[in-house]
């Protein structure tokens, strides 16, 4: 039986009387053949599987980011400060609820700065990953390096404004809308009625 | 007494009853019927001259009127002027149906008030001597009248029509003016008659007088076919020794009433009806007053002291206008 190449199996076919050197040599050479075809094979399965794998967690991460941006809660204040009862200590009520405010928007800022450095974070070593997948398919039946531990993701530098470095916002104060029915003028008159002459 | 011809409207003035009388009438007046303004204009004259009629008749404030004689002779029978009896026979008429809350013969509570004479209300700061003890209450007013001879028995007491006849008089003008016009407009005072249609085909629009003063109505009121009247403390106030007093004198107790009110307007069919009620609203004072013209199926109005507007759900159709 002929093994496609022209090989023979060593024990039955033509080659049984061939020196034991040669027949050594003959299989570690297939042996090698078949290592080689294995690890074929994987990268092949890699190439298959891997990028599927890693655009569906970019989906997810990206996901994830909008829905932690769209839950978070944003706090405002409801109550304009001008509806306070004026004096003194209206003012100073005031002024406590305008810092409680700008607090809780310094955190919801703070964790949105910090679930955008995470999610891309993923992002970039997602990327970094699908790069050096395809590049070690093409060299991995050369060198038979594992392309996974081989490739270096660098991050790149993300750095989000911190909330320091924001632009320090005044709180607008607003006057509570005073609310005024049109005046619709008295239509004129023919005559009046009311307190009679003097007499 | 003033009648200006001022197309398309008739329009005479004159002053009486202590008051400027206006009358209007909506005709055409564009020349082709010379004998037709003639008309006009003696209906005109002749309600103007209706209201100097009913002072003369009947004022209280000259002892020689037809009606302080006939209060001097209060105790029997007499003949007195046919304008006087009618306007006796209304007052009746309004006793009777009111239950006694119109009572005319208030005049001796006022005469006790000092309002016994003209006095100057326009001016303000009028005060007169003590304000004397009201007298007892009366019984029943029975007057007795006699038409076929124009003879009448006051029943004993002496009688103001203060309270009713500015509103016959404003009731007997229109009457002669509907002779020729039933659009016209009687305008005294507080006390209106609003005939038919104003210039321009819409309803007469009458302001209602703000009682704390000021030029603008709290009201205007759509009118046609309907008297107005209102009663109203704003004027005649004054200091009675060291008390505030008004004239409008509640005949149960003979002292001013009507406690939480500032004015009353009463919108009805007939000028002196509408007149009589606004007092007996007015006396039923704020307390009362909602009531009261319920009870009484009144399209009423009022002022209380602290300014704030009311009416009668009777009222809501006539009111064309009120202050927000």
């Amino acid at each position: 039986m002929t093994e496609p190449g022209g090989w023979s199996d060593p024990a039955s076919g033509p080659e049984a009387g061939l020196p034991d050197e040669l027949l050594a040599a003959r299989q570690r050479v297939a042996s090698q053949q078949a290592q080689a075809n294995r690890k074929l094979a994987r990268a092949r399965a890699r190439r298959r599987v891997l990028p599927v794998t890693l655009i569906g967690s970019v989906v997810l991460a990206g996901a994830g980011l909008a829905d932690r941006f769209v839950s978070s809660t944003v706090h405002t204040s409801s109550t304009p400060a001008a509806a306070s009862p004026p004096g003194p200590t209206a003012d100073l009520e005031t002024l406590s609820q305008v810092s409680q405010d700008l607090a809780a928007d310094q955190q919801s800022i703070a964790a949105l700065s910090q679930s955008a450095a995470q999610a891309s974070h993923v992002a970039a070593v997602a990327v970094a990953s699908a790069a050096a997948v395809a590049a070690a398919a093409t060299v991995a039946p050369a060198t038979g390096a594992n392309p996974m531990t081989s490739a270096t993701a660098s991050s790149p530098a993300f750095r989000l404004p911190t909330v320091a470095a924001l632009p320090a916002a005044s709180t607008p104060v607003y006057a509570a809308p005073v609310y005024r029915a049109p005046a619709v003028a008295a239509p004129a008159v023919h005559a009046t009625t009311g307190a009679s002459g003097a007499g | 007494m003033r009648a200006d011809v001022a197309a398309p409207e008739l329009v005479g003035t004159i002053r009486a009853m202590a008051t400027d009388i206006t009358v209007r009438v909506n005709v055409n007046l564009d020349g082709t019927d010379a004998a037709g303004e003639q008309e006009a204009q003696a209906a005109m004259e002749a309600a103007l001259r209706v209201f100097a009629d009913v002072e003369v008749a009947c004022t209280r404030f000259d002892p020689e009127s037809p009606l302080m004689r006939a209060n001097a002779s209060a105790g029997r029978w007499q003949r007195v002027d046919p304008l006087l009896f009618a306007a006796l026979g209304e007052a009746h008429r309004a006793y009777e149906t009111s239950s006694g809350r119109f009572d005319p013969r208030v005049l001796g509570d006022l005469v006790a008030l000092g309002y016994d004479r003209t006095l100057p209300f326009a001016g303000g700061g009028v005060a007169t001597s003590l304000a004397a003890e009201p007298a007892g209450r009366p019984g029943p007013w029975r007057p007795r009248f006699r038409s076929a001879s124009g003879r009448v028995h006051l029943g004993g007491a002496g009688v103001d029509l203060g309270g009713i006849g500015k509103g016959l008089a404003v009731r007997w003008a229109s009457e002669a003016l509907r002779r020729y016009a039933l659009d016209h407009l009687v305008e005294a005072g507080g006390d209106c008659y609003c005939g038919g249609v104003a210039p321009g085909g819409g309803p007469w629009m009458v302001g209602v007088e703000d009682p704390v003063g000021g030029g603008e109505p709290i009201a205007v009121l759509a009118l046609s076919d309907r008297a107005v009247t209102t009663s109203s403390v704003r004027l005649r106030r004054w200091r009675a020794g060291a008390t505030s007093v008004h004239h409008l004198i509640d005949p149960a107790t003979g002292r001013p009433g009507g406690e939480g009110l500032q004015a009353v307007t009463v919108v009805s069919d007939d000028p002196a009806t509408a007149e009589t009620w606004s007092k007996v609203l007015f006396l039923a004072g704020r307390r009362g007053i909602a009531s009261e013209a319920r009870r009484a199926g009144l399209a009423a109005l009022w002022v209380a002291d602290d300014g704030s507007l009311e009416t009668s759900s009777t009222m809501g159709r006539h009111v064309a206008w009120r202050r927000s």
